[in-house]
């Protein structure tokens, strides 16, 4: 019995040590989307914290000495391994709510201190659970085959059971409890390996730290997220615990946690005596999509401003992500016959639009009208190889590239694949990076994104849109401009404003920038 | 085995072998997207694989074990080198985690077979093991496929890996010769990378279009 208990405990140590090591890094890379950053040097650390730990602590002759030891360890682990997030969430509430700089996105958020919250917990992590190992081979001397095989399968099963996890769409409090519930069985256990129950006072860490994950971390991530999306700051230190009800009377966050995505609806109550008729935005991963004043022009823009340039009514038409459904009901309404597929990865996302009763607003619920358009749920990039189709009008709403996997969907090899599946004199139209970065970046990234089309055989090419950015492509050769004359009269006048060219910002440059690509360094 | 070259071996195998699961991240990613989710099944794959494999080469053979090591990188050095191209070409998640288990077990082996090669002296060969596999996750990510993309960075790993095999078995015969081919073309391709990474563009799009 006691060796079948040793053995679940080297497979739950491992588990759980590695469990909250991606958690953290998850958590740290959709928050600041340089997931390769954190993957890598995460990573890093945590094995040569691992090895220093191996080296570090000593292991003891006794048996007891050895298991009073592991229960040190593992509490080392827990502790580091749960206060990771919290911590990190702590200071980024902290440092928005003080105001030590006034973010726009995540990645205005001085990212250098977050990397030193998160890592150095990742650090101690890491020891911890190192200096498990040698102890266990030490009290499994006799099979230090099945010893090792032990822990190794507990490293196999954590990252499929976060993924598993992330699926079910757990929030980071119920995260943190899969992971301290493990952890606790594991100190239970080493109390009955030692046969004192009188040791199961071990347990207290654990239960503190649940108690203290259900207490506090929705609390700091919603106070986080209010200061953060509402711009709320404070003067005094003492004013910090108060904020959030000042948040709850500002306005409402929902959050939908999609596997792929973290998904924020912030609504802003309108505001007494005063002409403020209050808002809704959408945010995924922190970063705005559109908002309820602003959508209308965005959307109009990138349809209306691609049908007027291309001078044609498409038949066929795709749009890649755009899983709100507003771009969807601006095409069907414009073109009731057309042959119209949307493509969505994220099953939450198009979810969320069916039931938010802003969202419905805003796309008329037409994702509830299933017999006029043809949905798939599934990746753009996949979808766009495994399709033999061709299109008139593909339309691309996919977010920024403020991540390494968001900049995949703007490289040279999906552009390719686009061009592919365009009809002969087809057109592209997609949101155009341009605005939403700091000045000097912004126009760095557009550039590249320009030669990339470029690059992938789109010869004609035509940046519009000064205040909601989109750029149009063809494939042939063709002088672009609007036709002013021909624009619907009922479109509303932010629209007709952002139906301006920005040719002369990227023809004048004559630099090279690299191109975006999978393969290609940056 | 002396102390210096054991360590040095040591750091540079472990520094491949972390680097080619990077490349494997990376290759994954581009077929199929959502990198936090491949990234945890690789971690934990690799890391089971590793394990693995040190459970495996416990059945070799103590007096044969520079042979084997040398084998054992030739293997890793093919595997490494020619699976992300395979990955690529055959968009197959399936394939790529076989890879990387064949990975991992080949990586696994090394860590007994350099115990058994520097006796008494265990600690410091995990040591730059783990040194080599921290520079490994500072380098590859964050600052070769940053700058010479996943082509150059696969041949370059790769010929650094072959570089090293070669030097274990360089008292045999014509091998020594061999050893500056590989030194050769990884600085080549560190330079001239756009012409590779524009190959692996084009099989990557070859089962696209």
């Amino acid at each position: 019995m006691k060796n079948t208990v040793f053995l679940m405990v080297n497979i739950s140590t491992s588990l759980t040590s590695l469990f909250f090591y991606l958690l953290t890094v998850k958590e740290v890379s959709q928050i600041s989307g340089e997931e390769t950053f954190f993957q890598s040097i995460g990573l890093g650390l945590y094995l040569l914290f691992m090895g220093i730990g191996a080296y570090f602590f000593k292991v003891n002759k006794s048996y007891d000495q050895n298991i009073n030891q592991l229960i040190k360890l593992e509490w080392g682990a827990l502790f580091s391994g749960a206060t990771a997030p919290i911590l990190m969430y702590l200071y980024l509430f902290i440092a928005t709510a003080k105001g030590f700089y006034a973010p726009v996105s995540p990645q205005d958020i001085g990212l250098i201190p977050v990397a030193l919250v998160t890592l150095v917990t990742i650090c101690s992590l890491g020891l911890f659970t190192g200096g498990q190992l040698p102890i266990f081979l030490k009290i499994g001397s006799e099979s230090k085959n099945v010893v090792l095989f032990a822990n190794y399968l507990g490293a196999l099963m954590a990252g499929p059971v976060l993924n598993y996890l992330i699926n079910l769409q757990l929030n980071l409090s119920g995260m943190l409890l899969f992971g301290i519930i493990v952890s606790s069985f594991t100190l239970t256990s080493y109390a009955f390996l030692i046969s004192r129950f009188s040791k199961v006072w071990v347990t207290i860490l654990p239960i503190v730290l649940i108690l203290m994950t259900r207490q506090i971390t929705g609390d700091l991530v919603q106070s986080f997220l209010g200061s953060y999306y509402y711009g709320l700051k404070v003067k005094e230190w003492g004013e910090l615990g108060s904020l959030r009800k000042t948040i709850a009377k500002v306005g409402t966050i929902t959050t939908i946690k999609s596997p792929y995505q973290d998904i924020h609806l912030v609504t802003e109550n309108p505001l007494k005596n005063s002409f403020s008729p209050g808002n809704f935005t959408l945010y995924l991963n922190h970063k705005p999509q559109f908002d309820f004043m602003s959508s209308p022009t965005y959307h109009e823009s990138m349809l209306y401003g691609a049908v007027n340039l291309s001078q044609k009514r498409p038949q066929k038409i795709l749009v890649l992500g755009g899983g709100d459904g507003i771009l969807v009901s601006y095409l069907l309404t414009s073109f009731p016959d057309a042959d119209l597929t949307l493509v969505e990865l994220d099953h939450e996302m198009l979810k969320t639009a069916k039931e938010e009763p802003s969202l419905i607003l805003l796309n008329k619920g037409v994702l509830n009208k299933k017999d006029k358009f043809r949905l798939v749920i599934d990746d753009g990039f996949n979808f766009l190889r495994n399709n033999q189709d061709l299109y008139d009008g593909i339309f691309i709403d996919f977010p920024y590239p403020y991540s390494d996997e968001l900049l995949s969907l703007y490289s040279q090899e999906f552009y390719q694949t686009v061009k592919a599946r365009l009809a002969k004199s087809g057109f592209i139209a997609l949101d155009f990076p341009i605005t939403d970065k700091r000045e000097e970046e912004a126009s760095v990234l557009a550039y590249r994104v320009t030669q990339t089309l470029q690059i992938a055989g789109f010869k004609a090419l035509l940046p519009y849109g000064p205040y909601s950015s989109f750029i149009y492509g063809e494939v042939e050769s063709r002088n672009l401009k609007f036709n002013y004359d021909e624009l619907k009269m009922n479109l509303k006048l932010s629209t007709r404003l952002n139906l301006v060219s920005l040719e002369h910002l990227f023809n004048s440059s004559k630099q090279k920038f690299k191109p975006i690509s999978l393969f290609y360094g940056q | 085995m002396s102390k210096i070259s054991g360590n040095v071996y040591s750091f540079f195998f472990a520094l491949c072998s972390l680097s080619y699961e990077f490349i494997f991240i990376k290759a994954a990613t581009a077929i199929q997207g959502g990198q936090i989710f491949k990234y945890n099944l690789i971690v934990s794959l690799f890391t089971f694989s590793l394990g693995v494999g040190s459970l495996l080469s416990q059945k070799v053979w103590k007096e044969n074990s520079l042979t084997i090591l040398f084998k054992v990188e030739l293997a890793l050095f093919l595997v490494g080198v020619l699976g992300p191209v395979i990955v690529l070409m055959s968009h197959s998640m399936i394939i790529c985690n076989v890879l990387i288990i064949m990975t991992g077990i080949l990586s696994g082996y090394e860590l007994p077979l350099l115990f058994n090669l520097n006796k008494n002296r265990d600690h410091e060969v995990i040591a730059w093991d783990y040194i080599g596999m921290f520079m490994a996750s500072l380098l590859i990510p964050l600052v070769t496929l940053k700058v010479i993309g996943l082509g150059a960075t696969t041949i370059l790993i790769g010929c650094l890996n072959l570089t090293f095999a070669l030097s274990l078995v360089r008292g045999k015969g014509f091998i020594k010769w061999l050893i500056p081919i590989p030194v050769l073309i990884g600085i080549f391709f560190s330079f001239y990378h756009f012409k590779i990474n524009e190959i692996l563009s084009y099989l990557y799009l070859q089962k696209v279009l």
